[in-house]
């Protein structure tokens, strides 16, 4: 019974949700405002039973709990920003988004430096002469130096793309650095192939997703018919 | 004296969290835990505080009869019922695992598979707009990187797998090492603002 | 009075102060021209006292009336006196200041052209002579003939002294300007003095038998360089006693939209109609008259424009244009900026017909473009705007307006093209090309056949990562990061449970974890479907379900420093293997970390929060097709951050023949999830090839046909 009731409502949802190609309509509103609600729902639920609970309001019962000031210092700043309404409170009512947004931005710029600049930068500084060494022999890998110079040349170039630095000259609009508009045309191309990359993935991936649903639909329908 | 105080915490946080990546040692490790734990539960906090604002909205349009108070009907219905689901078993029961699997699993992924027809759509409207060199290109590598994933009827090629495997570790990797590079800049610009109390966005 | 008003904002400011307060504009005139207001007396008609309502609006700074007087160089009535102090004071110093050598004429009146009749010469006696043979220029231009060259702006000597050189006509000592001053061609656009023309000649045009906007449907910035001559009540002749009530903006407002209804027809739009065919005399004549008017060119050249056009020069800048003035715009490139699926408000303005067009943003025609002609925001009986001050036209600004006018009203810039005709959308094409989808996709099913080959080429990162899981150590968990939405569960989950399978066949236990709010259920339902075929991972035994894990990067850096504190902060489940659990209080405990990622952007965060931390546990990624490109460089390295990459459906198909290969035939053994979606996938990707073959093909024949019918046209 159970499985009917979960093919007929998933068959449902699926029709429904698929049925916006025919243009906006009710069937996709409710879906969609379901779509929300579940998901808004399953987010609150699991706040609470994930973290406010284990790790705030739990842990208040513990006595002993009182002494980590991983307990109270949370504690105040909830209260802080429940308590925005409040006038006598609302001079510090910034103070725990301060303290979010603080910590958010160390996490980000030490993150993006430590994961991402650094090991990205050493991975486009890489040798370009084909004479390789391994185990004492020596040999060509022209291959692999080709490969370095295209990646190297394309990082360079992507970047440069992005480049919007221009000085402003007297009566004629900001440009860029002469040596820079070259440079970006190619960096044009490079993202010209990383976007087609990106293109042709999400179309299969989103393939692989109508897939399910179709398959389902397949399915239910086949078992409907004789 | 509000204004000082907000930016006085978001830089102290900052410098200690940053000095923290930089400088092992007991205390900045001990005094980033708590600071790292009191941050989960103040973005967890501000998360039900957003959909608590969400089921506000929904609860004023019902009560007013705005238009469309109907589908907010259904969306505050099933809000509630998922959350006195989860809460009553927990995020890992099988009935919460059934209401996501039969619920939102097949909401998300139809609106997923319409993706497909979005892009579709959208690829031959750029061919009927724009033939340039960059559309050739982005089109020459989505045609490619196709026909190298996607099996072919009857016949394997394997010199259409090798070259976009190529495409996806040499010129790819190029364009988006390029993309990575200027999203972290950009991060670390914008992070390194807001610590230094240049940009106070925690400010209403 | 203590305050000085601001021209621009309207708000108090400090007498002495020079610049606004609140909106930094200059409230004292830079140039050696009169002052703001010197001339502009707030005088009621014919010296009686004003109203009340006029008063007020005189206290706001208002330059109804004063507008007036100051156009039309009327001496001071006694009611002068009346004026506030500062005014007076103002004013005072602009009598002192004022290079003005005809007398009474101020620069204003100067610049419009308007305190005196312009004396006819021929038939077209503004329009003809030049400064020289036509009217002398000391009286009827004061401004035309400059006191001294030093009251020039520098660009205009530039040019001049450029012109010399050359050996043009503009070389001569006629300066540049008589001429469009005494033939009306140099007149500011409507937008300089207009203000002043409604407020406080709205009586005036009210009498006029010509109503606004009736000279030939041309614009009002166009008509006013009409010959002055025919105009019937020039501004200096109307009669002094005519304060301008209400009633009188009512009439002007009436009589302004019978203008808009008799035509029918924006005057925006009858001009560019009639540009080509009947061009201006005014604007006409400024390239036919070299002494008058130097060419474009000339003007554009680098070093020649006014500082005004220069960036940075002003002295006030506004914050905006500071902030961009070391900013080259930053766009989309052309061709992808063509994919975009919507044609909204974000439309470039670069193509053709489009920057008319305006987009409704409210009501039933929301969304919809060009529906309502501009004029009807025209028609809106609205109040005439008040201004806060006295509009300070200097000398400078006047020969600035000009160099705009005549910029503005090239031929290229004033050619406004024909609105182009959006394609009307396609409702059905969606539909098409999901039954084109789905019709692929449902082939294989009803036919039973499996016509696609299996992967011949399994990637190098699927083997490295089925060599990595299989040197996994047994005594300590694997990390399996749920971290991607549902709706990529259905690629997702056939890579992960490929290489779940694999896991489990070797016998690591497993720790799982997620920083999506929907990851605790997507990581059972994972785990139940690997169940059956493993039914030892049972939590607590072999299998740790960690749940949610909040705020992102925040709390994943409090996962890579304390695991279980950042998940848990409570004691385990008694069933919990203690073992395990004593696991979790080091992130350098895990065996590995599998992180399914759907968004590259989790996959970067992973990296960056805790493989950073520790970079000696191996990291492997199972990602979406959508993710790879963003994905790999972080394992195209030769310090790669991932290890191992399972990409989308073909990597776990991929996988699923390793997990079973069969040595002796060396083909796929046991089929899995996505070996079931595998022919499915082939025909819906070869749909889709063909529906953008076919779109590509069809774009290519409809450029051809109309390239053709061009050629037959032309």
């Amino acid at each position: 019974m159970s499985d009917v009731a979960a093919a007929a409502l998933g068959f449902f949802l699926t029709v429904a949700i698929l049925s916006y190609v025919l243009g906006d309509n009710v069937l996709f509103r409710i879906a969609a405002h379901l779509l929300i609600g579940v998901t808004a729902g399953y987010l609150a639920a699991v706040a609470w039973q994930s973290v406010l609970w284990p790790q705030l309001f739990g842990r208040m019962l513990n006595l002993m709990a009182w002494l980590d000031p991983a307990l109270w210092i949370p504690l105040i700043l909830v209260l802080l920003m429940i308590g925005r309404s409040t006038p006598r409170l609302s001079v510090l009512s910034s103070v725990p988004m301060a303290f979010l947004v603080g910590l958010a931005a160390a996490v980000a710029v030490g993150g993006a430096l430590t994961g991402t600049l650094i090991p990205q930068i050493a991975a486009t500084a890489v040798s370009l002469s084909p004479v390789r060494q391994s185990s004492g022999a020596v040999f060509f890998d022209l291959e692999s130096a080709l490969s370095n110079l295209i990646i190297l040349v394309g990082t360079v170039t992507t970047l440069a793309y992005f480049h919007f630095g221009a000085r402003p000259r007297a009566g004629e609009v900001p440009a860029r650095p002469f040596w820079v508009a070259p440079l970006a045309r190619v960096g044009e191309v490079f993202l010209a192939v990383a976007f087609g990359a990106l293109y042709a993935g999400a179309l299969a991936a989103s393939l692989t997703a109508l897939i399910d649903r179709v398959v389902f639909v397949q399915q239910i329908v086949g078992r409907l018919l004789p | 004296m509000r204004f000082k105080a907000s930016v006085v915490v978001a830089i102290l946080t900052g410098a200690i969290m940053l000095l923290g990546y930089f400088l092992p040692g007991i205390f900045f490790a001990s005094v980033r835990d708590v600071m790292l734990r009191s941050g989960m539960i103040i973005g967890t906090v501000a998360l039900l505080l957003g959909v608590g604002n969400l089921l506000q909205v929904h609860l004023r349009k019902i009560r007013e009869q705005r238009p469309g108070h109907l589908y907010s009907i259904f969306m505050v219905i099933s809000l509630f019922s998922v959350f006195a689901v989860v809460v009553l078993f927990g995020p890992a029961h099988p009935y919460s695992v059934w209401v996501v699997s039969e619920i939102q699993r097949p909401l998300e992924i139809g609106l997923m598979g319409l993706l497909a027809v979005v892009l579709l759509l959208a690829g031959v409207r750029l061919l009927f707009r724009r033939q340039a060199l960059g559309t050739l290109v982005f089109f020459l590598t989505a045609f490619l990187v196709l026909l190298g994933t996607a099996p072919l009827p009857f016949i394997s090629l394997p010199f259409l797998e090798g070259l976009r495997n190529w495409i996806a570790q040499v010129p790819a990797v190029a364009g988006a090492r390029g993309i990575i590079l200027g999203v972290a800049l950009g991060a670390t610009a914008t992070g390194l603002r807001v610590l230094l109390g240049f940009d106070q966005p925690y400010e209403r | 009075m203590a305050d000085v008003r601001c021209p621009m904002c309207g708000k108090p400011n400090a007498e002495e102060a020079e610049t606004c307060l609140y909106c930094q504009a200059r409230l004292k005139p830079v140039g050696p021209g009169a002052a703001p207001g010197g001339d502009a007396e707030p005088v009621a008609a014919g010296g009686e006292p004003a109203p009340d309502w006029l008063s007020r609006l005189r206290d706001q700074g208002s330059p109804m009336p004063g507008g007036t007087r100051e156009l039309s160089g009327e001496p001071e009535s006694p009611t002068d006196k009346e004026a506030s102090d500062w005014l007076s004071r103002i004013r005072t110093r602009a009598d002192d200041e004022s290079p003005s050598p005809s007398g009474a004429t101020s620069p204003a009146e100067d610049v419009f052209g308007r305190g005196k009749p312009a004396e006819p010469s021929g038939p077209s006696p503004a329009f003809a002579p030049s400064a020289g043979e036509g009217v002398p220029a000391s009286a009827a231009t004061p401004l035309a003939e400059p006191a001294s060259e030093e009251d020039e702006p520098e660009w205009l000597k530039r040019l001049r002294a450029r012109r010399a050189v050359e050996g043009t006509p503009g070389a001569a000592p006629a300066p540049s300007f008589p001429a469009p001053q005494a033939t009306g061609e140099g007149l500011p656009p409507d937008w300089m003095h207009a203000p002043h023309e409604d407020l406080a000649t709205g009586p005036t045009a009210a009498a006029s038998p010509q109503p606004a906007g009736s000279e030939g449907g041309m614009p009002s910035w166009l008509s006013d360089v009409q010959p002055p001559a025919p105009r019937p009540t020039p501004v200096e002749n109307v009669p002094p006693a005519a304060p301008a009530t209400p009633a009188a903006f009512a009439s002007e407002d009436d009589e302004l939209r019978g203008a808009y209804s008799e035509k029918e027809i924006p005057d925006w739009l009858v001009s560019a109609r009639e540009e080509a065919a009947a061009p201006v005399a005014g604007l006409a004549g400024g390239p036919e008259a070299p002494t008058e008017t130097p060419p474009l060119e000339e003007l554009l050249a680098p070093g020649v424009l006014p500082e005004w056009l220069t960036a940075g020069s002003s002295p006030t800048p506004p914050p905006m244009e500071a902030l961009g003035a070391g900013l080259e715009q930053a766009v989309l490139p052309p061709w992808l900026r063509a994919m975009r699926p919507v044609e909204g408000p974000l439309a470039p303005k670069g193509e053709a017909g489009e920057a008319e067009e305006r987009v409704e943003s409210a009501g039933p025609l929301a969304g919809l473009r060009g529906v309502l002609p501009p004029k009807v925001e025209a028609e809106v009986g609205r109040h005439p705007p008040v201004l806060p001050s006295v509009l300070d036209i200097q000398p400078a600004h006047a020969a600035h307006a000009e160099l705009l006018q005549r910029i503005i009203s090239t031929p290229e810039s004033r050619a406004v093209p024909r609105a182009r005709r959006r394609p009307q959308a396609r409702p059905w094409g969606g539909l098409v090309v999901l039954v084109i989808l789905v019709a692929a996709m449902i082939v294989p099913g009803l036919t039973g056949t499996s016509v696609f080959a299996r992967p011949s080429v399994v990637a190098v990162e699927t083997l490295q990562t089925a060599n990595l899981i299989n040197s996994l150590p047994l005594d300590r968990p694997l990390l399996l990061a749920v971290d991607y939405d549902a709706a990529a569960s259905a690629e997702l989950e056939a890579a992960a449970l490929a290489v779940l399978d694999h896991v489990m066949t070797i016998g690591a236990p497993i720790a799982s974890v997620s920083t999506r709010p929907v990851g605790p259920a997507l990581a059972e339902r994972l785990m139940a479907r690997t169940r059956a075929a493993h039914p030892q991972y049972q939590a607590g035994i072999n299998y740790l379900p960690l749940g949610y894990l909040p705020a992102g990067p925040i709390g994943l850096r409090a996962f890579a420093a304390n695991p279980w504190q950042a998940v848990y902060a409570q004691s385990a489940p008694e069933s919990w293997d203690a073992g395990l659990v004593a696991a979790l209080h080091a992130s350098s405990n895990f065996s590995a970390i599998l992180v399914v990622a759907s968004d590259p952007a989790v996959l970067q965060t992973w990296i960056e929060q805790v493989h950073t931390a520790v970079p000696s546990v191996p990291l492997v990624a199972i990602v979406s097709a959508a993710a790879e490109p963003l994905a790999r460089p972080y394992y195209e390295s030769a310090f790669p951050s991932v290890q191992g990459m399972v990409v989308g459906l073909a990597g776990a198909e991929a996988y699923e023949c390793l997990n079973a290969l069969d040595p002796a035939s060396g083909r796929c053994g046991r089929p899995g999830v996505a070996d079931s979606m595998w022919d499915p996938f082939g025909m819906a990707v070869l749909g889709a090839v063909l529906i953008l073959l076919v779109g590509g093909l069809a774009s290519v024949i409809r450029r051809g046909v109309i390239s053709m019918r061009r050629t037959s046209h032309e």
